[in-house]
């Protein structure tokens, strides 16, 4: 609902989007909020008259070649992994990514930091186990490549995790490949063991 | 909050005729460029998108220069309405939606707006004419009147007043979790509903 309604910071959003673009089941959501909103602006109240545009034979030629995203529910078709994702939905270019390692497998290439949100890409290898960490607020995950278990719960491709501060969670890789994630994470990361806590001081997650 | 009744049939059979004139209008500004369907869109909408605009806090940026953006958006852009895909009013909400993130993009909301969270969320449907109660009491009442109150409750805050799922959370003394499942549970039924007579 808050992409919706665009009630989102433009970190979380670039995520939603490119979820959304591939999501059928979020796509429904997301039209639905907006037909919602298109009744409550409709049955609005009316409590004064605004100014017009005067003679209306003064308004200017209607634009024939417009290219203008309306709905937020747009179908982007299935995706097709990791290039897709950051060349179709991300507006990025896979040269540009930075990548550090943190060691034992794990690289991270920051991307932006706007109001205590980072937007981040993080590279783990097959049966990498994160350490535990809860948040300072929201954290919204995106599965660019590969796949990861967290508890029960197995995140693919075009999969999103919605965590915040009341999640305690410890990602592990699952298959065969390295797990590519695009992640926006609002303030900092609390992490369970003195050794990630050191790391974070260091890298700033 | 808007005291719940059941839905009245009369009402939304009116609610459905003016929805089809609507999008009837603005199929003829499409199709013809038809300067007088505008103007009765302009009528109908400007006021609205002007309320709709003050209730998510954009006091300095003008909202009635805001709603000229988006009626002039609809004349400009209406060769893209597709009215197999959306009625009138949501096209015209996702303009006035999409030019509020441009907005909020170019320069932080104000912090009047939050300013509004003292605001006790179970009355605000019900307060005068002001700027934070765009919304008709009775025409919400119509709109959520099967869904459980506390559902009911978070559609408002957020659609009415502008509020984030966050802010909903903190305005209520509930989880976000919380929050976000009232929502989920609120479009499940909302889907129903609206499935059937929108």
């Amino acid at each position: 609902m808050d992409y919706a309604l665009g009630n989102l910071p433009e970190a979380f959003e670039t995520i939603l989007t490119a979820h959304v673009g591939t999501c059928c089941s979020c796509r429904s959501d997301v039209a639905l909020a907006e037909r919602l909103g298109g009744e409550m602006l409709a049955r609005g109240n009316v409590s004064r008259s605004v100014r017009g545009f005067g003679d209306m034979d003064g308004l200017p030629d209607m634009d024939p070649d417009v290219h203008v995203q309306h709905s937020r529910a747009v179908d982007v078709g299935s995706n097709g992994g990791f290039d897709f994702f950051v060349q179709t939905c991300l507006k990025y270019s896979s040269d540009s990514f930075r990548w550090r390692r943190l060691g034992g497998g794990l690289q991270i290439c920051r991307l932006t930091e706007q109001d205590n949100i980072k937007m981040w890409l993080l590279k783990a290898r097959p049966g990498q186990v994160l350490p535990q960490h809860t948040h300072e607020g929201s954290e919204l995950t995106l599965v660019l490549k590969g796949a990861y278990f967290c508890g029960e719960d197995l995140f693919k491709v075009g999969d999103i995790e919605d965590a915040d501060e009341t999640t305690s969670h410890q990602p592990m890789v699952t298959g065969n490949e390295d797990c590519i994630c695009l992640a926006a994470t609002e303030g900092s990361l609390r992490f369970d063991s003195l050794i990630a806590r050191i790391a974070q001081k260091i890298v700033g997650i | 909050m808007a005291q719940i009744t059941p839905i009245d049939s009369a009402a939304e059979a009116r609610e459905h005729q003016k929805r089809n004139d609507e999008t009837a209008l603005l199929v003829r500004v499409r199709d013809d460029g038809d300067r007088g369907a505008f103007e009765h869109l302009f009528e109908l909408f400007a006021p609205r998108i002007t309320n709709y605009v003050r209730s998510l806090g954009v006091e300095s940026a003008g909202p009635d220069a805001i709603t000229q953006d988006v009626m002039l958006a609809v004349w400009t852009k209406a060769r893209l309405f597709d009215a197999e895909k959306a009625s009138a009013r949501t096209w015209i909400y996702t303009l006035a939606r999409n030019r509020y993130i441009d907005i909020k993009r170019s320069k932080h909301r104000e912090a009047k707006a939050f300013e509004r969270l003292k605001y006790d969320p179970r009355t605000v449907v019900d307060k005068g004419d002001g700027p934070a109660n765009y919304v008709d009491a009775s025409s919400v009442a119509e709109l959520l009147n099967d869904i459980p109150r506390e559902q009911a409750e978070v559609i408002i805050l957020a659609f009415v007043e502008g509020y984030s799922h966050r802010e909903i959370a903190e305005r209520l003394g509930i989880s976000i979790g919380t929050t976000k499942s009232r929502v989920r549970l609120a479009f499940k039924k909302l889907r129903e509903r609206m499935g059937v007579t929108i």
